[in-house]
Order: structure tokens, then sequence, then C-alpha cells
């Protein structure tokens, strides 16, 4: 049986989660996401607790991250993640909105793999989505204990 | 002055952090050599205190050729200080005018050496030693201070002492010639009186003796005649008559003569005149030859003899002896008449020693007499009356008229006067000073005395008796005296005010110290204020001195305090503070606040007389700092609101980054996926309103983005260097060279000068310029674009660029650099209303200021300007470097 490569996609807003889903969709990736709605539920679900103590094991190949949410925002879940033993070596890209070189400065010291800003044009989102589904989940070979 | 602040001083390895207030403080405690007896101390006092100045490793002070060393340096014998020595004065004071005395360490290398000059001597030298070459200089117009300090200080000492000197000299000098004066003088007046006694005793002397003679030669005459007459009435004469035989045998005595010589007629009849023993030698030599002589010559004879008498008297006796004749006419025998003159024989002889004593007196006393016979005018004048005048005596004046010629003219008037008065009886004797030529033809000083001496008996004057005494010398002594007394008092004169001169220097150095200098007494009395001391208490110094400074100065609410601490100090309990900050009361009853440096003044024997100090007002320098201190916290305060602001502005810019443009993005992906969905199913007007929707969302996207980097320009940190404006022109146009493709562009770029700015930030205002200038010119077949400087004050730059497009109404000139603010339509030309605003935002920043000139449909020009911080000339060069 082919082996599930999961998706975490931490985001907030159900527009833009849709319209992520459906990018990812466009490249068939779509049903191999997992949605947390800010980071305190995405450390749920990597700790596989709350909500998601039932889940099966396995670290996401790649999380989808973005910065602005309400409770744990994204930078907040980033050094959590890093500071994390067991999650460190996930790759995180963060999919943000901003441009604000104080939050690429940040992500990139917190030792983020990758800083993805979201084109206004859904054309380009579309481009931009299906780069990072494609490279972090097909091309890239994810660390032991991603699945 | 009571304890509020005690700083330690920590004498710091680092020079550089000898600041001001070690300095200061050697300033004001050098007022302390003031007190210190002598050149030895004051040198060590200087030792002490150059090296506790941070970086002098040794120094050396050289005074009189007295030399003290602190620390270690160089050691031998200066020539400098030998001479110096050489000239040590009085075991005190150096003094050397001569200003080339070197010291010998001059010259080294970390060595300094400062002469100790005043405006006339070098008093010796300060040397010192610096750890490093350049405190040298540092230190030199400081220690130079100093150096002036101590040398007007000897100076002073020395002209004192000089003066004092001068007048010990003076006073030892005058009392010498006072003392010779009034010896001279008592002298002078003494044998004055004893001449003046012994002349009149000798004109009585010489009046009896000849009035004795007469008296004498006038009985005799007479005694011969009655003799003849009365031969037989000698028995009963007075006169002793003896009569001699040829053989001189005494052949008659008359009881006169019995009575006279104690014997009787029988003991000598018949006898030899050798043989009467009842008298020891029985007759007289003298007398015995003249006897002789009468009987062999026939002659009268008369003899003068002493003879001691039976009773062992001795008698003068005056004999006359007549031979007698015989009837022969031959000599028969003598008669000898005698007569007792031992009276006027003692008279006559005690004239004698009273003329010779008088002329001795005369001769030792120089003082000439003149005896002047009024009614015959006869004059006599004694040989040295003579001599005083230069002449053989007799051989000068005899005449009153000679006399009188000789007189000094000027004198001559009071002179007769004098005499006149005598002469007519006005009084009795005269005397007066004055000159008389001498025969060398100069005027010598005389005293004249003279008197009326005899009046005849219409009390007419007859005689007048006088002297002369030479004064010429003691005139002369005197006229010297006096001179010299004046000469003497000019000399106190100019010490006195060479003195003052050098009291006004110091007090003047006292004045232009830019500080109080105040000096107390352990009575809490001001015995010292300078100027600047009288203007801070608004007082004259006459108010001040003398007043208890803590009763008068010190407000009363700390004065309890101060005087108990002044108290405690001037006991010897407390040791002074150095430097505390106390405050003043002026006389206008102000309070001022002085930071005081204080040292405690002792006498030679080591006793605290009082305090001196040096204050500095700091009541200004307090109510700045105060100021300061409130600026700074305004300045604080609207640093934090601002800090504050721009953390609102930062989440806000942030909030508009994330948020606003999430809501685009959502509007363009649900129109792509409505697009992908209905697509085929939509006419052609509906495709178009999703197609205006779009672009819509495009546009908010610019704006968003503009707006954003507009934001950041104002909070972003600029980092200024010097920017080539022309290189960045030159990479503005290669970038906008896709825009400029196919069109005709001619460009002109001028000089355009370096400029000191942030070089993102000004390629960000010339990039939108010019892109400006590209984009307003579309429409024209030859778009003309010409970027220069012009030339103005070097103050700034100012920088244009000048293009051939459609231009703007001058109207609306200072709307074109608002935000969002546009003269165009979007569909003519396209753009956000942001890069104009951004340009001006930019220059301002720079401090620059920017403007724009245009006609509509005639082009336009936009200006900046930036500051130009000089950077010497290699920089003029390289702004004045062709750029195009």
């Amino acid at each position: 049986m082919k082996k599930i490569k999961r998706i975490l996609l931490v985001e907030d807003d159900p527009k833009d989660i849709e319209l992520t889903l459906a990018a990812l969709a466009e490249h068939n990736l779509a049903n191999e996401v997992v949605v947390a709605r800010d980071g305190a539920e995405a450390l749920d679900y990597l700790h596989r607790r709350g909500s998601f103590a039932q889940r099966p094991p396995g670290n996401p190949v790649v999380i989808m991250l973005d910065l602005k949410m309400p409770r744990l925002d994204g930078v907040q879940a980033l050094r959590q993640i890093k500071a994390d033993e067991q999650l460190r070596l996930i790759p995180v890209v963060v999919l943000t909105s901003s441009r604000e070189s104080l939050d690429l400065e940040a992500c990139y010291r917190l030792g983020v793999n990758a800083y993805v800003v979201k084109p206004v044009r859904f054309i380009e989102f579309v481009e931009a989505v299906k780069q990072i589904g494609v490279f972090w989940v097909l091309v890239n070979q994810a660390p032991a204990g991603c699945a | 002055m009571g304890e509020v602040e005690h700083q330690q001083d920590n004498p710091s390895q680092d020079w550089q952090k000898a600041d001001a207030r070690i300095l200061g403080q050697i300033l004001a405690a050098q007022n302390v050599v003031f007190a210190l007896p002598d050149t030895i101390r004051i040198a060590e006092f200087y030792a002490q205190i150059l090296i506790s100045i941070p970086g002098i490793t040794a120094c050396r002070v050289c005074l009189a050729g007295k030399s003290v060393q602190a620390g270690e340096m160089a050691s031998g014998v200066c020539a400098g200080c030998e001479t110096l020595r050489a000239f040590a004065w009085e075991d005190d004071t150096p003094v050397s005018t001569n200003s080339d005395l070197r010291c010998n360490l001059a010259g080294q290398p970390d060595m300094r050496v400062i002469p100790i000059d005043s405006y006339q001597h070098r008093f010796g030298f300060f040397v010192f030693k610096v750890n490093q070459a350049a405190m040298g200089a540092e230190y030199q117009p400081f220690i130079s201070n100093l150096s002036n300090y101590i040398a007007l200080i000897l100076e002073n000492r020395w002209q004192k002492y000089m003066l004092q000197k001068a007048h010990d000299e003076l006073e030892r000098k005058v009392e010498e010639r006072t003392h010779d004066l009034t010896a001279a003088n008592e002298a002078l007046s003494a044998s004055r009186l004893a001449a003046l006694d012994m002349m009149k005793e000798a004109v009585e002397a010489r009046q009896r003796a000849e009035k004795a003679s007469a008296d004498l030669q006038r009985e005799v005459a007479e005694h011969k005649r009655v003799e003849q007459e009365y031969r037989t009435l000698i028995k009963s004469v007075p006169d002793l008559i003896v009569r001699y035989d040829l053989d001189l045998r005494r052949i008659y005595v008359n009881p006169a003569w019995e009575k006279a010589s104690g014997l009787s007629a029988a003991e000598v009849i018949g006898v030899a005149y050798t043989d009467i023993p009842k008298v020891p030698s029985p007759v007289n030599v003298h007398y015995v030859k003249k006897l002789r002589l009468a009987l062999e010559t026939g002659v009268s004879q008369i003899a003068e003899f002493t003879w001691v008498n039976a009773s062992g008297v001795e008698l003068f006796l005056e004999y006359a002896i007549v031979p007698e004749y015989d009837h022969h006419g031959r000599i028969a025998g003598l008669l000898a008449v005698g007569r007792d003159i031992t009276e006027r024989k003692r008279a006559e002889e005690k004239l004698k020693i009273s003329e010779e004593r008088l002329r001795m007196t005369l001769e030792a006393t120089q003082i000439g007499i003149w005896d002047w016979d009024v009614a015959n005018d006869r004059y006599y004048a004694s040989p040295i009356y003579y001599t005083m005048l230069g002449y053989e005596p007799k051989e000068g004046p005899a005449d009153r008229d000679e006399w009188v010629q000789r007189v000094h003219p000027d004198d001559k008037e009071a002179v007769l006067e004098q005499v006149d008065k005598v002469l007519s009886r006005t009084c009795n004797e005269y005397s007066y000073e004055a000159r008389f030529r001498h025969a060398d033809g100069s005027y010598r000083w005389q005293w004249a005395l003279g008197y009326g001496a005899h009046y005849d008996k219409n009390e007419n004057l007859t005689r007048m008796l006088g002297l002369r005494i030479d004064i010429d010398k003691r005139k002369r002594m005197e006229d010297e005296l006096a001179a010299y007394r004046e000469h003497l008092e000019e000399l106190v004169r100019e010490r006195t005010a060479e003195l003052e001169e050098a009291r006004n220097k110091a007090r003047q150095y006292l004045d232009i110290a830019g500080v109080i200098l105040v000096a107390i007494d352990t009575h809490r009395r001001v015995t010292l204020i300078n100027q600047k001391g009288c203007e801070v208490l608004q007082s004259s110094s006459a108010e001040i001195i003398g007043k208890d400074w803590f009763e008068t100065f010190v407000p009363a609410n700390v004065r309890q305090d101060v005087i108990q601490g002044f108290g405690r100090l001037m006991a010897g309990e407390l040791e002074p503070v150095e430097y505390m900050e106390n405050p003043v009361l002026t006389r206008g009853g102000q309070e001022r606040l002085v930071a005081w440096h204080n040292v405690l003044l002792r006498d030679g024997e080591g006793q605290i007389t009082g305090t001196l100090s040096s204050g500095e007002d700091i009541t200004e320098r307090r109510r700045a700092e105060k100021q300061i201190i409130n600026l700074n916290q305004d300045l604080q305060k609207r640093a934090d609101a601002l800090e504050a602001a721009n953390k609102e502005l930062d989440a806000f810019a942030y909030s508009v980054s994330h948020d606003l443009r999430a809501p685009l993005r959502h509007i363009d992906g649900f129109l792509e996926l409505l697009q992908k969905k209905a697509g085929t199913a939509l006419d052609e007007r509906s495709r178009h309103y999703m197609d205006t929707i779009s672009e819509a969302a495009q546009k908010m996207g610019l704006l968003i983005d503009d707006l954003l980097s507009f934001s950041r320009m104002g909070r972003q940190a600029m980092s200024l260097r010097q920017v080539e404006l022309g290189n960045l022109v030159r990479e503005v146009i290669r970038e906008l060279e896709p825009d400029a493709a196919g069109r005709d562009v001619v460009w002109r770029i001028g000089d355009l000068p370096a400029v000191d700015g942030d070089a993102s930030m000004l390629r960000i205002v010339l990039g939108n310029l010019i892109a400006n200038a590209l984009k307003f010119t579309r429409l024209r077949q030859q778009a003309q674009i010409e970027i220069g400087s012009l030339p103005g004050q070097p103050s700034e730059a100012v920088i244009f660029v000048r293009d051939n497009g459609v231009g703007f109404e001058m109207a609306y000139a200072d709307k074109l650099f608002g935000v969002f603010q546009r003269l165009h339509r979007a569909d003519e030309f396209e753009g956000t209303g942001i890069g104009l605003a951004s340009v001006r935002r930019i220059i301002a920043r720079h401090g620059g200021r920017t403007w724009a000139q245009g006609e509509l449909d005639q082009g336009a020009a936009f200006f900046f300007s930036l500051p130009q911080i000089s950077h010497g000339d290699g920089d003029e060069k390289d702004k004045a470097h062709p750029v195009g």
C-alpha cells in the first residue's frame, strides 16, 4: 500500500484554507492535507493530544504555516516546533501575506526551511502552492519519522 | 561651612582623567603660598602638588638654587641652578635678572621645564616628567600659570624685603647723621658760651691791669718828687726805702721796709747784703745785678723780683734804684725805693693765663674775634678772624666797610639790620648766620655774635666786641643732610610705589581669577575678598572686610551647622573638607549656590589662623543642569511616545500588509475558481465584469504595497555615506531601459556632485523622478530628459530632473508631493500617487527640500536639494568630477 504523505496546513482563514486546498487539489495533493486552525491546534496535532489524541502516529512531511493567527501565532508555533527534539526536523514552510522583513528575519532565525509570500494573483498563488507541495512532498526526501 | 559633600581623590593612572577638577583644586590650594614662610617650603609645596597630577611621574621645583624633587628623574646638578645658587640672596629669595639661565633638563624627551619668571627676575624652574610626551604640552599652560603666580609672590616678597632693607639703611644713616649734628651743635654752643665768658673775663682783666699799671707809674713819679722835696719825711712813707753804701751794705731802711721784710733795722744795717741769717734767700740775684749796674753806670734802674721775707711770705717787689752822689758829685751810694707789687703781679699773671686760655680756645674752636672802637673807627681782629677767610693775619680786611662788602649780597640786608640794632641801642647784642666771601672767591657760612661793650656818658656806643665762627661745614652738612633726607624720602616713595604696584598686581590677579577668593580668620571675620566675591555678594569689599562671614553671608537655615563646623575646624578637631557646596546670601537677599575649595591657613608656628577658600558660583550651572535634566526627561517622554507611536504604526503596517492583502487574494482566487467553473457559460459582458473585478484587486494590491514601502521609508534607519549621484543616475537609467524601448529618448546628464546620503533611498528618489519623466513624455515623438545640478550655495547641492512631457499647472504644484495625489487620470498615465510623496519624504529626511516647476503641456522640472557636509579639498575635487 502506498504510504500516505501528510501535509499539515496551519491556517485560520477559511477562505485561505479553501484556496490552498483548491490549489493543492489541482495537483492531487489535497487529500493528504491536515488542517489546524491555529498554532495551538497544530501543536496538539503534532504531539497527538487534545482532539488529535487518537490520530495515527507519524509526523507530516511538511508544515505549511501561516503567521497571523489567533491564540498561538505562526512565529510562536515555529519556535516551539524547532525547540522540540521530536519535531525540529520536520520541514516548515511559512506561507504568509506578510512581506515584513521583521517576520522574515524572525522565521529564518528560528530555522524555517522556506518563506513564501502569498501572491495576490490566484494563478501565481496556485503555482506557488503547487511548487511547495511538489517539492516538499514529492521531491524532497523527508527525515525519518515523517509520514 | 558645614559638611555637605566629601569627595575623595583617586589619583588615576590615566592622565586623560586629569580633569579640570584636580587642576582647579590645585589652583585653589596654591593660595597657601601666601602663608609659606620661605622658598624651600614653597618648593616642597609645589613638588607635592605637581606629583599629584595624574600622568606626572616626577617633578622637581628649583627655587633660589634650592631644589625639591618628587618621584624619580635624572639626577645631576644643573648649571642653571648652580648659577641661581650663586645669585641666591640673603638665603631667602633668589634673584637673577639673567633670563638666559637654562635648566639642563630642558629638551629631554618627556621632560618639561618651565621657568619661574617675574617681569624682572628669574627665580627658578618647574621641571616635570610625564609618562606620555603629549601630556607635557597639555599641562604646560597650567603649570606656566602656577609659575607666574609664584613668581609674582616671590617678586612681591623681594620688593618688600628690598624696601625694608632700604628703610633700615635710611633709618640708620639718618640717626647717625642726626647724632653727629647734635654732637657738633652741642660742642659748638658750649664752646661759644665758654669763649664768650673767657673773652669778657679777659677784657675785664686787661682793663684792671691797665688801670693798675697806670696808677703805679703815676705814684712812682709822685713819690720821686715827694722824696726830693721831703727827704726827711721818708720814714713815714709806705714805700720801702733802703740806702746802700758802695759795698752794698744797707745803711738805712725805713720802717715800711722793716715791716715788709719782717727784719729790724738793727739786724740789717751795716751787714753785707748776703748775710742776713733769718732769710733763706737773702737777696735776689736780679736785684743785685741792677744795684751793681746802677753803681757802675750811675743810671737809675727799675728791678722787679720776688723775695721771700723773714716770715716766709713771697713778695713781688718793684724797686726804683737811683744813685746817690756826694758833694763831689761822685756816686756815694744807692737809694732804692721799693713797693710791694704782689697784688698787681698776681692780676697780671691771671690775665696772662686768661689770655692764653682764650687764645687757645679761639684757636681750637676756630673762633675769630673782633674789637671795634666805634668812636675812632678802629678795628681789631684776631688772627683766626683772618685765616678763617683765607687771609694771613692782619693782611686782610681791617675796617668796617671791608667786612660789609664781604657779606653775601643775599644776606647783607639782614646782617646790617642786626648790627644797626646794637648801634641804635635797640638791643645790646645780636647774632646772625651769613655767608662771607673767602679769599678764593667762594662764600663760607659764618655765625657772628656782637655786642655793645662800652658806652660813653651820653650813652653813645663807643666800643663793640664780637666773634665769628665758621659754620660752613655744619651748614653744608645740614644742606647735605636735608638733600639726603629728601633723597631718602624720594627713595621711600619710589619703593612704596613699587610695592603698591606689586600689591596691585597681586590684587589684580586675585580679581581676575574667575572664582571667589575669601579668607576668614579664627574670629570668623573676613580678611580678604576679591572682586569676583564682591560681585557675587553684591557688596563692596569695604562692606565685606571685617564682617562676620557667617552672620552676614550664610543663609539662616544652614548658619548654625556651618558655624559649628567652622568652630571645630579652627579648634583643629576637624580636617578641612576640600570641596563642598554651600549657599551664600547676597545683599539683595538672594541665595547663590557656591562650590568651595578650602585650605587652612597657619602661621609660622603652625597655629591655625583661618581659612582660605575659593568658590565658584554654580547657581546658574545648577539651574542649567536642572533644566537639562528636565529637558531630557521631556525628551525621553517624547521619545517614548514616539516609540509607542512607531510600534503602533508597525503593528498597523503589519495588519495592513497581512490583512488588507488577504481579501484581495481571496477576491482574485475565487474569481479565478468561478471563471474555471462557469467561464464558458458566461457571456461577454459578464466576463468583462469579472476582468474588471480582477484588475481592481490588482490595483488595490499595488496601492497597498506602495503605501507600505512609503511608510517604511519614514521609519527605516538611514545609513549616511558619500554617494556619487552620477553613478546612481546611470544605474537607474539602465534599469528603466526596458520602459524606454522603442521610444526616441534623448538623455542629457550634467555634472552631478557627490553628496552625503543613504544610497538606497536616493536611488528611490532618482528612480521615481526619472521614471516619471519617462512616463510623462510618452506622448512626445522625441522625449528629452535632462538631469543635472544647479550651481548654488556651497552649503547645499540642488539636483533637477527636467522633461519635455505633458507638464502640469503650477497651481497644483504643491499637490504633486502629497500621498495619492495625482494630476492625471489613471487611464492617461498609470500610477498610485505615492512616488513623489516618497521623494519628498526621503529628501526631507536628508534635511533637504523638494519643489517643482512646470506648465501644462510644456514639460516639468523637479528639484531637490541636499545639504552639503564639508569634506575639505579632496572631496571638493570629487564633487567637481564630471559624471555624464
